[in-house]
């Protein structure tokens, strides 16, 4: 007993405290990178909001060629790789005489992919609508638009919080991608830390703290949309 | 708009095309197996190992998979692929496919065992007490009674997952192993064909998933019971 050697505490401190250093060097392409992500994420998940309640309008369309050509680039879009859209948008094009930013290029796939997505989690909402509703519009002599935009569709959004809450938190896990034509958004600044400097476990566990907060911070929202607007399901009394 | 970028590299590509296809083969297979032990221990609450296996699932889908690959690749696989090399015996023998294959597992292991531990919560508590009643044993509650019900119920579940992994080989271009996406990479770079190449690319995964589909989906025609 008596003597117990202290100094291996002394050694994980400088450990920590230079690794502290190493990332608060680094601090202007951190917080830039953060607020890369943030941007990229905010605005293709508007994009993806829209585009996949465009595809779901022509899903549920009555017409039967329009529902199967739908579905099929639907299809087409969910079975690429993220990645070959990406530098499709952003390789590709420019052949064809296109030339975007490559900040336009990331947020366009991004908002394509996940707009795939997106349409079939408000079509199981829709699958969820009574049929009742649809009858009772058509009855009243709606039109198909007014029918879906009045009734369908915001009944469908209140039906599939959670399931559209996970495509954003994809959506944010995706926008690392945009990194591979040079936006520099966090994971950039990650990888040229693990990859350059060999700094990897501080960069891993920086990583992994700001994309946990994005996504439970999607999360937080999902639950507290859905304790306000979630329809209660009706009880069956037989 | 002329192919004749594409069907000249065609060869090259094709090579691509089968690391693409054997890391996906190997890396299904794989974390079917570990997503499945993971999913099984933390539905039946074995008291610590379930908690910890709960904080790495958890950790797992909050992060992008290409971190993952980046962390994997840098940090650990190095030292295992020297002193455990387990997949030695199937005939991995390049490091980054090493890593590429052990992050990959890792990642979808997470999500699969999300997936199985909701299929098991579908079934019916009355099934497993039946079986209790006629005196099977923990083990065989699971493997005969739950296990077969549940996988009806997730199908639909794991067949988007098997695609997302086979899609997502394409990131281990990252970390330079040459599957489609960098073949096709390296390709355009010399041939200048890029829109070409990148739609030839991108029909290639379109049809290999549309086949997964079809496996998972059968024709009508085909579904039995």
């Amino acid at each position: 007993m008596g003597n117990i050697d202290f100094s291996i505490l002394l050694t994980w401190y400088k450990i920590i405290l230079n690794s502290i250093n190493i990332l608060l060097a680094d601090y202007k392409m951190i917080l830039n990178g953060i607020y890369i992500t943030i941007f990229v994420s905010i605005l293709s998940s508007v994009f993806a909001f829209l585009i996949g309640s465009v595809f779901v309008y022509f899903k549920t369309s009555p017409n039967v060629k329009v529902r199967k050509f739908s579905n099929f680039i639907v299809d087409c879009i969910r079975n690429t790789p993220l990645l070959i859209l990406i530098y499709l948008f952003y390789k590709g094009l420019p052949s064809l005489n296109i030339v975007l930013s490559a900040l336009t290029c990331g947020v366009a796939a991004l908002s394509i992919y996940t707009g795939a997505y997106i349409s079939d989690a408000i079509l199981s909402g829709i699958n969820a609508v009574p049929d009742e509703h649809i009858q009772a519009t058509n009855a009243l002599g709606l039109t198909r638009f007014q029918s879906f935009f009045y009734v369908i569709y915001p009944q469908a959004l209140r039906h599939s919080i959670f399931i559209l809450g996970s495509q954003f938190m994809n959506l944010i896990k995706n926008s690392s991608l945009v990194s591979f034509i040079a936006v520099t958004d966090i994971f950039y600044v990650v990888y040229k830390g693990i990859a350059d400097n060999f700094r990897i476990w501080e960069y891993f566990i920086l990583a992994v703290v700001v994309y946990s907060v994005l996504t439970g911070f999607v999360l937080l929202v999902t639950n507290i949309l859905n304790k306000i607007y979630k329809i209660p399901v009706a009880e069956v009394n037989v | 708009m002329n192919f004749d970028a594409v069907i000249h590299h065609l060869p090259f590509l094709m090579q691509g095309l089968m690391i693409t296809l054997k890391v996906s083969f190997i890396s299904i297979i794989l974390s079917m197996l570990f997503g499945t032990t993971l999913g099984i221990i933390r539905f039946v609450k074995i008291p610590v190992l379930s908690k910890l296996i709960g904080a790495f699932i958890d950790i797992t889908r909050s992060i992008p998979l290409i971190l993952y690959i980046i962390f994997i690749h840098f940090s650990i696989s190095p030292y295992l692929y020297h002193y455990v090399n387990f997949l030695r015996y199937i005939g991995i023998d390049c490091l980054e496919m090493y890593s590429a294959i052990i992050a990959i597992v890792a990642f979808t292991s997470a999500y699969i065992a999300e997936i199985i531990r909701s299929g098991l919560a579908s079934v019916e508590k009355q099934q497993i007490l039946a079986a209790k009643a006629l005196g099977l044993n923990r083990f065989q509650v699971m493997e005969s009674v739950v296990l077969p019900q549940a996988l009806v119920s997730m199908k639909p579940a794991l067949c988007a997952q098997f695609i997302t992994l086979i899609k997502d080989t394409s990131l281990a271009s990252a970390i330079g192993l040459i599957e489609l996406t960098r073949a096709s990479e390296i390709v355009y770079e010399t041939s200048f064909h890029e829109f070409q190449i990148l739609v030839f690319v991108a029909l290639v995964y379109m049809s290999i998933n549309f086949l997964v589909q079809k496996i998972f989906y059968p024709p009508k025609g085909l579904l039995v019971a």
